[in-house]
């Protein structure tokens, strides 16, 4: 089978990663055990799924768990684990790099070191640290340093703390994970981030977390503050984020998205290998995608909106 | 943009007008306005008197304004509203002690069936009920069915207890023996369950978020199952529950996720989430708009969407005209006027007798 897909949304976990966060005693997220990973693994789930590239970022809880020396650390192992796939594999990867926020100094230095010697895709951040979300003043050098690099930045919720969300007998996984995105989005709407921040290429997981269903309101709220030019501002804003297809593949979502923004926008991901139990046979990876979107449209989806993101990769691939 | 959405807006009140004029309404002379709003907030003197102790009359982030029936009925008069259905505008009742919420429920029921009692053609009312106490709640609902009121509004949560928790069905089992109409409604966040520095009304976000937490734990619990009259209008569009809804079904779908979380929930045999999604109601308060309007059809058929505007909590920007023109972007002006009261009828027949 023809391996066309490119998927954004894709994590990865280095050997040495995983055994820092068991040594905090850290070895399940969102109450599954740590997934294994290694770059053949991750080949063998491209091959069952006909993926061609995957864009493999950090998930949650990148290195905010650690003290800032040994965060700042950390970080710079993981960027320069990335930066060595890349060169092994440079048709199969692409990866984002880890910042040690919320330290702001030196995850400044870390952007320039990643992006520019490194040469690393784009930057994941977390919706929030610590409970502040992107949208903290306290962030703002970090997004000035991406917007001045026109950077990709892939942005990637975590559960709240459980002190900071109902106790409700299921996993945060189901709607949690989304609502701190979605926390994210209202917040850099609010402080007018997008607008300030106007080349950054922002891409939100599982299609926004749920913004696009939200966004009536959103657009009410700014109105109610701001009038006509803030639901104006507000609409533009949404239109011009990427939102990829992880576990939110379905028309009920897509349908939505699709009045938001435009398709070029929207993008392929699979949150592998976090989402892996949610494929079981071999083939199709979110065949909901068909209900969807028409054939061509969606090997856009799969495969073009993606790889304009990463342009190191897609020039990679040309030349392969 | 503006002037395309200006133009389609002539168009559906012209496309109302027709419609009007075939069922035999009278459009141009003496209005009877059929359109039903399932909801809309009532600050009774109940409420008025909580705000005064509390010193704040903040509900949800959001101030309640005054209320009044006369300023209610010249809203109504002014956007050709038939008929509100009313509610308190917090449903848990928590502004007050628990001690307190059963003769606070007891009074907003009689002043709101007062309210129903003097317009009844114009007003419909949800009554309340102390929900974190079920036999106290079980009391309300008999006096809120021998006064007359129209159905009830649940809460999303009380207390951190929501709908689907075992404690609470008993009054579910109640609601659906006797077939009593629900708007599902969010509650605040009691402050030790919310992140702090989001900086944003709980209104705007938290509340659509509670409604996806209620919906989804009621799903999961199989409440919708196994009470399968229950049927509720889930407030807000329904939160973010048609947007979520492949991510909040996964455990149904043919994946290997129950195994996966197999210690943390038990699907109970037989349980097909996606028909139990189709069953619910949504109103479109906050979620008018095409975007809102698509996701919720792909779920349930264009019967089960029923205006809703959240008027005074949420401030309409517009002054006059039909509430929500934006409708008439994504629903066909049949399914608009399913949506703008053919449907609330039906669900209602008391106020549909009322207002006829």
């Amino acid at each position: 089978m023809r391996r066309h897909r490119i998927d954004l949304h894709a994590h990865f976990v280095p050997p040495f990663y995983r055994e820092a966060l068991r040594r905090r005693g850290i070895s399940r997220i969102a109450g599954a055990p740590f997934p294994s990973w290694t770059p053949a693994a991750a080949m063998r789930f491209m091959q069952r799924y006909g993926i061609q590239a995957q864009v493999v970022c950090i998930s949650e809880p990148g290195v905010s768990v650690f003290g800032d020396a040994e965060a700042a650390a950390l970080a710079r192992q993981v960027n320069t684990y990335a930066a060595e796939l890349l060169r092994d594999h440079p048709t199969r990867f692409g990866a984002l790099a880890l910042l040690p926020l919320p330290q702001v100094d030196a995850s400044v230095t870390e952007v320039a070191h990643a992006l520019d010697e490194l040469g690393l895709d784009g930057v994941v951040l977390q919706a929030s640290y610590d409970g502040r979300t992107l949208a903290d003043p306290a962030f703002a050098p970090v997004l000035a340093e991406l917007d001045r690099r026109g950077a990709y930045v892939f942005v990637h919720p975590g559960a709240p703390p459980p002190d900071d969300r109902p106790g409700l007998p299921l996993p945060a996984f189901l709607y949690e994970f989304t609502f701190d995105t979605t926390r994210a989005v209202a917040s850099l709407l609010s402080a007018g981030a997008f607008a300030r921040h106007p080349r950054i290429r922002w891409q939100f997981a599982h299609a926004g977390g749920v913004v696009p269903g939200l966004s009536e309101r959103l657009a009410a709220h700014a109105e109610r503050t701001g009038g006509p030019p803030a639901r104006e501002a507000t609409v533009r804003a949404l239109a011009g984020l990427y939102y990829d297809t992880a576990l939110s593949g379905a028309p009920t979502a897509m349908t939505a998205l699709r009045e938001v923004t435009s398709l070029d926008r929207i993008v392929f991901g699979t949150d592998w290998p976090f989402g892996q139990a949610l494929t079981l046979t071999a083939g199709d990876p979110q065949p909901e995608l068909s209900r969807s979107f028409a054939p061509a449209e969606r090997r856009a989806v799969e495969r073009e909106h993606g790889l304009a993101l990463v342009p190191r990769l897609a020039r990679a691939l040309e030349a392969a | 943009m503006t002037g395309l959405v200006t133009r389609r807006e002539l168009l559906v009140a012209g496309a109302a007008a027709a419609v009007a004029t075939r069922s035999g309404m009278a459009w141009a002379g003496a209005p009877v306005p059929r359109t039903v709003d399932v909801h809309a907030h009532a600050v009774l003197p109940a409420f008025e008197a909580v705000f005064a102790r509390r010193g704040s009359r903040l509900v949800g982030g959001v101030p309640a304004p005054a209320w009044s029936p006369e300023g209610a009925l010249a809203r109504m008069d002014a956007q050709g509203v038939g008929a509100q259905v009313l509610s308190v505008p917090e449903p848990s009742l928590t502004l007050v002690g628990r001690r307190e919420r059963a003769t606070l429920a007891r009074l907003c029921n009689e002043q709101l069936a007062a309210v129903v009692g003097a317009h009844p053609g114009r007003f419909g009312g949800w009554g309340v009920l102390p929900m974190h106490d079920p036999v106290a709640a079980l009391r309300e609902l008999a006096r809120v069915r021998r006064l007359g009121l129209d159905g009830v509004v649940l809460p999303t949560s009380v207390d951190g207890v929501y709908l689907g928790d075992p404690r609470l069905d008993p009054v579910l089992h109640a609601l659906d023996r006797v077939a009593m109409p629900v708007l599902v409604h969010a509650t605040p966040l009691p402050d030790h369950d919310r992140p702090e520095q989001v900086g944003l009304p709980d209104a705007l976000l938290e509340f659509p978020f509670e409604i996806v937490r209620a919906a989804t734990a009621m799903m999961y619990a199989s409440t919708l199952t196994r009470f399968r009259r229950l049927r509720p209008i889930l407030a807000d569009g329904g939160g973010a529950v048609p947007y979520l809804s492949h991510r909040t079904s996964l455990f149904g779908l043919e994946t290997g996720l129950s195994n996966f979380f197999q210690r943390r929930v038990s699907l109970p045999p037989g349980l097909d989430l996606a028909r139990v999604l189709s069953w619910l109601r949504f109103d479109t308060a906050g979620a008018s708009m095409p975007a809102q309007i698509r996701s919720m059809r792909e779920l349930v058929p264009v019967g089960q969407i029923l205006l809703g505007t959240d008027w005074p909590m949420t401030p309409s920007v517009a002054a006059g005209g039909p509430p929500q023109p934006e409708l008439a972007r994504s629903l066909s002006p049949e399914a608009q006027s399913l949506v703008r009261g053919e449907s609330a009828r039906a669900l209602l027949p008391g106020l549909a007798g009322r207002m006829a």
